[in-house]
């Protein structure tokens, strides 16, 4: 199975949580914690601020639960996810206005480098993922945000393209330039390998 | 999703690899997306490097990013805590013995006795025979309850609830063998208590699986919170714990578990990651009533892992005799393996 299975609470848990069960708000905390902060850390390295983020999310969840639609559990991910990224804007926004940088905007959807990402696919062996994890480095970052939104966070392009301010068409654009990329050195790599081991057995 | 199989027949490597319903496929099939992908490369035969080759480049995506620090996860679920001021951590509180004083057993005699006569007084009242759900050999089902609580009941096992089930304070169900509860929260809080071999399982509004077979009673719990009541201990089980409960010993021992690996039956598969063959030797008996005989003894240690479909006790055996690469032999009564 290539995608991660990410944790998820179920229909019940919701129910309760908007009936006013606190362990509830538990679960869902203990379900989509890592997935918000592995989100949220790619768009801001400051870890204090984005644990605040975090932290407002299951607050404003807990005070507003009375008005909490009965989202379908599979669409949970996605709302906490717009809801991180409206307070991490809010939050950048403020602090801008204090240390006087400009174009936040920017700096929200500024792809972090240092996210230390990695390709940890059992189907090929270290050196392939570590020419992997390169290759996608190597891509635009907005390329390398769509290919994780689709692939880690297992989100549909309709819901990327809401994330990301952009029409389904570039969402699918972006993933079709980053794969036809990898692809094409992927496959050279491959040629490659043949090539030595070939070599090799004169 | 009806895509139109047209659509695809000028689409090369890169294209289908960047097509979401492919990817659907690829990264979580579905019967429908298999046979919509199998009968396009029936009819379009050349495009299978392709498909492998697509197929390929999105199953190595495959990425780790790094987590937050679980000391931090912790310390933020305290702050939550704080700033809405209402409990979200399970009290941790393990396996605790009950105490037993002398009042404490009178109190409880005198609770008996109280509850004895009220249960005769509801007796006669209602005249109440209880409602029964049971499964034979082979055969599982669904049972709603009254309050709207949903039950799969597995092989061999039985369910039973007073008529007036909602209207009790607590909601009470006697259980044999083994089920999974969906438990439904109600308006004014009603405690579910499901009554096992030696336990009782208390609960608000929850999902888990009591299963109690072989002198063992196991409580596995998927979400939620139930609290666990043996004659001498009592513990709480946080989501993805399990309790077992030693008929023999009475003792209560509790440990994190895969949960899905004992709830998958009711999805009609089990779900094995190295369990011995003997242990699979003894669902097969607890569900299909069939003696498991190994020829070969060697064979009970085998450790079997993957998913095997549970729908008839010959695909059960089929699939068996693949994975062991063993002969498996069904017969009256009885499975065996050579």
């Amino acid at each position: 199975m290539p995608a991660e299975q990410h944790p998820k609470i179920t229909a019940t848990a919701w129910a309760r949580l908007k009936a006013g069960d606190s362990y509830a708000l538990g679960e869902l905390y203990d379900a989509y914690v890592q997935l918000l902060y592995k989100f949220g850390k790619r768009h801001c390295q400051d870890d204090e601020l984005l644990t605040d983020a975090i932290h407002d999310v299951f607050e404003d969840i807990w005070n507003y639960r009375a008005t909490l639609s009965d989202v379908e559990t599979s669409n949970i991910q996605f709302y906490l996810f717009k809801s991180l990224k409206t307070k991490l804007l809010k939050y950048l926004n403020r602090q801008a206005r204090h240390t006087e940088l400009t174009d936040n905007q920017e700096y929200l959807h500024e792809y972090v480098e240092s996210a230390e990402l990695f390709i940890v696919s059992q189907e090929i062996d270290r050196h392939q993922q570590h020419q992997l994890t390169q290759q996608i480095a190597l891509l635009p970052k907005r390329q390398q945000e769509a290919l994780l939104f689709r692939f880690y966070d297992n989100l549909s392009y309709d819901e990327i393209a809401e994330l990301m301010s952009l029409t389904r068409h570039s969402v699918y654009n972006l993933i079709y330039k980053a794969l036809s990329q990898l692809r094409d050195n992927w496959v050279f790599d491959l040629i490659f390998l043949v090539f030595i081991v070939g070599f090799k057995n004169f | 999703m009806a895509e139109s199989q047209k659509k695809y027949e000028l689409f090369d490597a890169n294209q289908l690899a960047a097509d979401e319903f492919f990817q659907q496929w690829v990264l979580n099939p579905s019967r429908e997306a298999t046979l919509f992908w199998e009968q396009f490369l029936k009819e379009n035969p050349e495009k299978q490097t392709s498909i492998e080759e697509a197929r390929r480049l999105i199953e190595v995506l495959h990425f780790q990013l790094p987590a937050m620090a679980e000391t931090k996860v912790i310390a933020l679920k305290k702050r939550l805590e704080n700033s809405i001021r209402q409990p979200l951590f399970v009290s941790e509180t393990p396996i605790l013995p009950l105490r037993q004083s002398f009042f404490n057993r009178t109190r409880w005699m005198a609770a008996a006795a109280v509850i004895l006569m009220l249960g005769t007084i509801f007796f006669w009242q209602y005249s109440n025979r209880p409602t029964e759900y049971t499964t034979s050999f082979g055969q599982t089902r669904q049972v709603t309850l009254p309050d709207g609580s949903v039950v799969n009941l597995n092989a061999n096992s039985s369910i039973s609830f007073a008529q007036n089930f909602s209207e009790q304070p607590v909601r009470e169900v006697w259980l044999k063998g083994e089920a999974f509860f969906s438990v439904k929260h109600t308006a004014n809080h009603t405690k579910f208590r499901v009554h096992a071999e030696g336990l009782d399982v208390d609960v608000l509004g929850t999902e888990f699986n009591v299963s109690d077979r072989r002198n063992t009673t196991k409580v596995v719990l998927q979400s939620g919170k139930v609290q666990i009541k043996s004659a001498k201990q009592s513990a709480i089980l946080q989501p993805g714990e399990m309790v077992e409960f030693s008929h023999s010993t009475k003792q209560l021992a509790q440990r994190k578990v895969p949960v899905k690996r004992y709830s998958s039956w009711k999805e009609k598969v089990w779900l094995l990651d190295g369990e011995a063959m003997s242990e699979v030797a003894q669902r097969i008996e607890d569900s299909f009533g069939v003696e498991v005989v190994f020829e070969n003894p060697s064979l009970a240690n085998e450790k079997i892992s993957g998913t095997i479909p549970t729908g008839s006790l010959e695909e059960v055996n089929e699939i068996l005799s693949d994975l062991l690469k063993a002969n498996c032999v069904l017969t009256n009564h009885k499975l065996i393996i050579k």
